[in-house]
């Protein structure tokens, strides 16, 4: 089963969850893939001992054979080329990598040459969790690639808990499109709920079923998520009550269920929850 | 005018909040929310939309059914995984609109679209005139957009005469950051004590530093780990930006905002609100 | 010679010189013997990436051998420093006084961009 949290906004406890979570069920796969801030390692503190470059691929032109017919630069529709003085420039970070200058170049004169766009890490952490990390370069822009390597890491053996980039744009799109469930982070104020929404609608158009973690739920405001979630048949998964002692452990870089064992149940009552939500789906289909 | 930006580097650390705060004390001034992907600040300032304009940005490539012959070119061509193998359908989602299908195909039946990525508004508060804008759900935020919010803010500003522009700034390190500082007098930072919070602002800050702007700094929830607010201290000592001031962990910030209203009006004799007007003054001896 | 000067508005030499070089709205192609004008619109404005580049592709196609803009970025620093085209950083208000000021030798020439980060 293969379960990502997301959030519409960052900040909202969504690393949180990934790693109490993760601590909580046996056997499990983690992938940190909010690669632009790969957070889950302040927490899990990994000892890396494996890591992989990704690269994608750049243009080169061989200025021998390139007769400045210009149809490259005309062609690129990121702007990543330039004709100066009958030279034709690239300019890596805006290229997207797709291709098109070395197919469309009538002289040959275009390869294409690696370029590294970011890194997976892999670690055995000290809490026994098959972590795997991936990591844009800073100055890179596109994360895609590197999220779509890291899922090529998933052991389909195992439980897979993905933590994706905030957000509804291609990242997190990526991070969560082949999950069979979501869980959505949130917290119990109006920032919260219009995040929240805006979450929600990604997971309809993506047709994935999904339910609501709270984090720092207090009583007495907890009603702006849940009117929304009833009205809406959104399940509510778990509230993590807002304490003081748990900011301190997160910002300690300390996952709180150490310190609180008891919330480990809690956690694995929700993943049971999920995978009765999801084979009672399989029957039904 | 003087343009200010707040930014943050991870999400959640007070940075709407603050801008809202700032903007009850500064009485009169331009804001723009520049958090495109998740704006936030319209829902304690309450604008009133008086223009809409649709914004387009994203290419997409469009396929023409009655040209199509099947042939499958599309989608072996395409890197990003985004014509379907089976039917060649093209997923929205995966598209980047480099255009190599269109080339490619023998048939022309495709073409690239330039397809609406969201709309931009132009608004009134009670404190003055506000940009924001809302993008589409999927789409990719490109930093034009956030350019666009921020120059169109910057226009009205100067139209009307005002002093200030205050900026609600884009999280992460990437192009939507940097479009929002872009041409701005000062970045402001809001960071909070935590190990995360603490490598994010450092990751960001490492991309402001090219910038030949002034940058201050606000550590919020300073007191939830004093141990981090210190390290924090030393570093923005080392790196030359001014802290302009800390603000402790108080109920009273979520009671308001729960509530969609600002502690420094609410409770204004509070130690936060204390703390938000003397930042607020520390701000206002670096823009004269 | 013909110079460029960002502009954001079209009002001949009485246009307000604009800050920033990629997304300058026009550019005003200026010939100083003959003293001509052309306002040309930036199509770089309105891109969703690399506008930097494509402007200085613009300037470039129009032949110019000097810019003068409030702020240069990087990529479009090293595309017009391999066009042989000069930059200059200006403060003045109007296209009009930017080009005297070019033509009094007040404007320091950019010798690294000022605009985005140095990468």
């Amino acid at each position: 089963m293969k379960v990502t949290v997301l959030s519409g906004k960052g900040g909202t406890g969504k690393t949180t969850v990934a790693v109490n979570m993760a601590l909580s069920v046996p056997d499990i796969q983690l992938l940190d893939a909010d690669v632009e801030e790969p957070n889950c390692q302040y927490f899990l503190k990994p000892n890396f001992n494996k890591s992989e470059e990704i690269y994608r691929e750049i243009p080169e032109i061989d200025q021998n054979k390139c007769t400045a017919c210009r149809k490259c630069v005309d062609f690129c529709e990121y702007n990543a080329l330039a004709m100066m003085l009958d030279e034709v420039l690239v300019f890596p970070e805006i290229c997207h990598s797709c291709g098109g200058c070395e197919k469309i170049c009538p002289e040959d004169a275009i390869t294409e040459i690696d370029r590294e766009l970011g890194v997976l890490k892999h670690s055995s952490t000290q809490y026994d969790i098959d972590f795997w990390q991936g990591e844009l370069n800073i100055g890179e822009e596109s994360s895609v690639p590197v999220i779509e390597a890291l899922k090529e890491k998933s052991d389909l053996q195992k439980d897979i808990i993905i933590d994706a980039q905030p957000g509804t744009t291609c990242p997190t799109i990526e991070a969560v499109v082949d999950s069979d469930f979501g869980i959505l982070v949130t917290e119990p104020t109006p920032f919260g709920l219009s995040d929240l929404k805006i979450a929600s609608q990604l997971m309809d158009e993506l047709k994935i079923p999904y339910g609501v973690i709270i984090n720092r739920a207090e009583e007495e405001s907890d009603y702006i998520i849940e009117n929304y979630c009833d009205k809406n048949n959104i399940d509510i998964l778990l509230k993590i009550p807002f304490k003081r002692e748990f900011a301190y452990l997160y910002s300690d870089g300390i996952p709180f269920v150490i310190d609180y064992p008891e919330w480990q149940a809690e956690f694995k009552k929700v993943f049971t929850e999920i995978r009765g939500v999801l084979d009672e789906k399989d029957y039904s289909n | 005018m003087k343009k200010i930006t707040v930014i943050s580097g991870k999400g959640g650390t007070g940075k709407t909040t603050l801008v809202s705060n700032l903007a009850y004390l500064a009485e009169d001034l331009v804001l723009a929310d520049c958090d495109v992907d998740a704006p936030n600040l319209h829902l304690l300032l309450n604008p009133e939309v008086e223009e809409t304009n649709i914004f387009k940005s994203n290419k997409l490539a469009i396929k023409d059914e009655s040209k199509c012959i099947d042939c499958g070119i599309c989608n072996e061509v395409c890197r990003f995984n985004a014509v379907s193998p089976v039917n060649y359908e093209i997923d929205p989602y995966k598209c980047e609109g480099c255009g190599v299908c269109v080339e490619m195909c023998p048939e022309n039946a495709l073409s690239l679209k330039l397809m609406e990525t969201g709309e931009i508004y132009n608004s009134t508060t009670r404190f003055g005139p506000m940009v924001h804008a809302n993008l589409k759900v999927g789409s990719d935020n490109s930093g034009k957009l956030v350019s666009e919010v921020r120059e169109k803010a910057v226009e009205k500003g100067n139209k009307i005469d005002k002093d200030l522009l205050l900026i609600d700034g884009s999280p992460g390190i990437g192009c939507p950051v940097i479009s929002s500082i872009t041409g701005v007098d000062l970045v402001l930072f809001v960071t909070e004590p935590s190990r995360s919070g603490f490598s994010d602002l450092k990751r960001v800050a490492q991309v402001i530093e090219h910038f030949e702007i002034p940058a201050l700094a606000v550590i919020n929830k300073y007191d939830i780990n004093k141990d981090i607010s210190q390290e924090i201290v030393e570093y923005l000592k080392e790196n030359e930006i001014e802290l302009v001031g800390k603000i402790s962990y108080s109920s009273l910030v979520v009671e308001n905002l729960r509530n969609a209203e600002l502690v420094v009006e609410q409770e204004k004799k509070s130690k936060v609100s204390q703390e938000i007007i003397n930042i607020w003054k520390k701000i206002k001896t670096n823009i004269k | 010679m013909k110079i460029a000067v960002t502009a954001s508005n079209n009002n001949g030499y009485e246009s307000k010189v604009n800050e920033h070089f990629g997304r300058s709205p026009f550019f005003a192609i200026v010939d100083t013997e003959k003293e001509e004008i052309d306002l040309v619109k930036n199509p770089a404005a309105k891109a969703s990436g690399g506008a930097g580049v494509q402007a200085a592709q613009l300037i470039s196609d129009q032949g110019v051998e000097a810019l003068l803009s409030g702020s240069v970025g990087p990529k479009a620093y090293s595309a017009l420093t391999s066009g042989n085209i000069k930059m200059y950083s200006t403060k003045d208000e109007t296209v009009r006084k930017a080009v005297e000021s070019f033509e009094n030798n007040d404007l320091s020439q950019l010798t690294s961009p000022n605009g985005t980060p140095r990468k």
